[in-house]
């Protein structure tokens, strides 16, 4: 009987999603009252079409872990947004271009996608998607940092993913 | 000036500092993947400072609170939208 | 007067944004010119917050919203154009030929 535990995850997804799309709906109409009623409407039916969208993965998202990391992700893309400004300015540009090969152990599809999205605002890489031997990235300058700050990046978000410590893919 | 509009004053500046970089990025840079870099970074930096000055100048919660996510949604969309256009001009160079 | 701070941030913004039309007329590439694109959108978003708060309306951060929402719309889009049968999932494609 596998039954009562899927259901019981589905409705544990169910019920993070209609709460952040609850706050996203009070955030939306500034929280006037007029628009309150309509809640019971447009939340039931987001979380609906989201459920149907994105099916939630074996790995469940825990939230508070991801909002915990926010304020560290926060600074490290001001790092990056002023690496960049500085080699735009910079009379002699800078920029040596280059890629690198990354392995992943994020292993769905969300996961390593949200994991690119944060390697793109980070300072001096650049996601460009996955292939068999791992993401691929570009970099305005290769260094031997590189690799390690990415490792420990994934690290963090790993856990916010629940993402086992099993190593290669299984395609999610 | 107030103290607080000194600050709004300093937080506008800084944005329009971030996304003059961004642009000049784009113009500058050697290649399509270094000219994403500075779009994908730069900019949404400039806009996180604007959003800022704006949330204090308002000093209203609720539209604090559209205001970030106005810029969380930006964030998040240059993210995933980076690695798109990042795979694309890949695929339009004829692979690696 | 922090009103008129604002519209002149406004401004300084649309005139950057601007500045990256040149790489839209450059190119070379479709994803040169669609980079562009993004960053006048973005350039956009910043605008419309700027003279909401200028003018303390509101509801032209709605239009921030709508702006920012099109222009990750209009990315997904040119990703689908550019990829050979308008299908658009990288992922599907590498996973053809590996």
């Amino acid at each position: 009987m596998t039954l009562p535990a899927v259901s019981f995850s589905l409705l544990l997804s169910a019920l993070k999603r209609a709460a952040l799309l609850g706050l996203a709906w009070l955030v939306l109409t500034g929280g006037e009252f007029g628009a309150l009623p309509y809640i019971l409407i447009t939340v039931p039916a987001a979380t609906a079409l989201s459920l149907l969208l994105l099916p939630p993965g074996p790995r469940p998202l825990r939230l508070l872990r991801l909002v915990a990391l926010f304020p560290g992700f926060l600074v490290r893309s001001v790092m990056g947004g002023v690496d960049v400004a500085w080699r735009a300015f910079h009379p002699r540009l800078p920029v040596k271009p280059g890629w690198i090969h990354v392995e992943t152990r994020m292993q769905d599809g969300p996961a390593r996608a949200l994991y690119g999205a944060e390697t793109s605002l980070l300072p001096g890489t650049l996601s460009a998607g996955c292939d068999a031997r791992g993401m691929k990235i570009h970099c305005l300058e290769v260094t031997d940092h590189t690799r390690e700050r990415l490792k420990i990046e994934e690290e963090r978000l790993a856990r916010a993913f629940s993402q086992d410590e099993a190593q290669g893919r299984d395609d999610g | 000036m107030s103290v607080v509009e000194g600050i709004i004053a300093g937080l506008l500046v800084l944005g329009v500092f971030f996304y003059v970089a961004g642009t000049v990025g784009l113009l500058r840079f050697p290649d399509t993947h270094s000219r994403l870099h500075a779009l994908t970074k730069a900019d949404n930096l400039g806009l996180g400072f604007i959003v800022i000055a704006a949330g204090l100048h308002w000093g209203d919660g609720w539209i604090a609170g559209k205001l970030a996510l106005v810029w969380l949604l930006t964030l998040f969309a240059a993210g995933m939208a980076a690695q798109l256009v990042a795979r694309a001009a890949l695929k339009a160079e004829g692979g690696e | 007067m922090m009103a008129d701070l604002f519209m002149l941030t406004a401004l300084c913004i649309l005139i950057s944004v601007a500045g990256a039309l040149i790489r839209a007329w450059r190119g070379p590439g479709r994803a040169d010119r669609m980079m562009s694109a993004q960053l006048i959108g973005s350039g956009g978003v910043g605008i419309a917050v700027l003279i909401a708060a200028a003018r303390s309306e509101p509801a032209i951060l709605d239009v921030a919203l709508v702006l920012a929402l099109l222009a990750a719309f209009a990315a997904l889009a040119f990703v689908k154009t550019v990829t050979p049968e308008g299908a658009g999932d990288p992922e599907a494609d590498e996973a053809e030929t590996p």
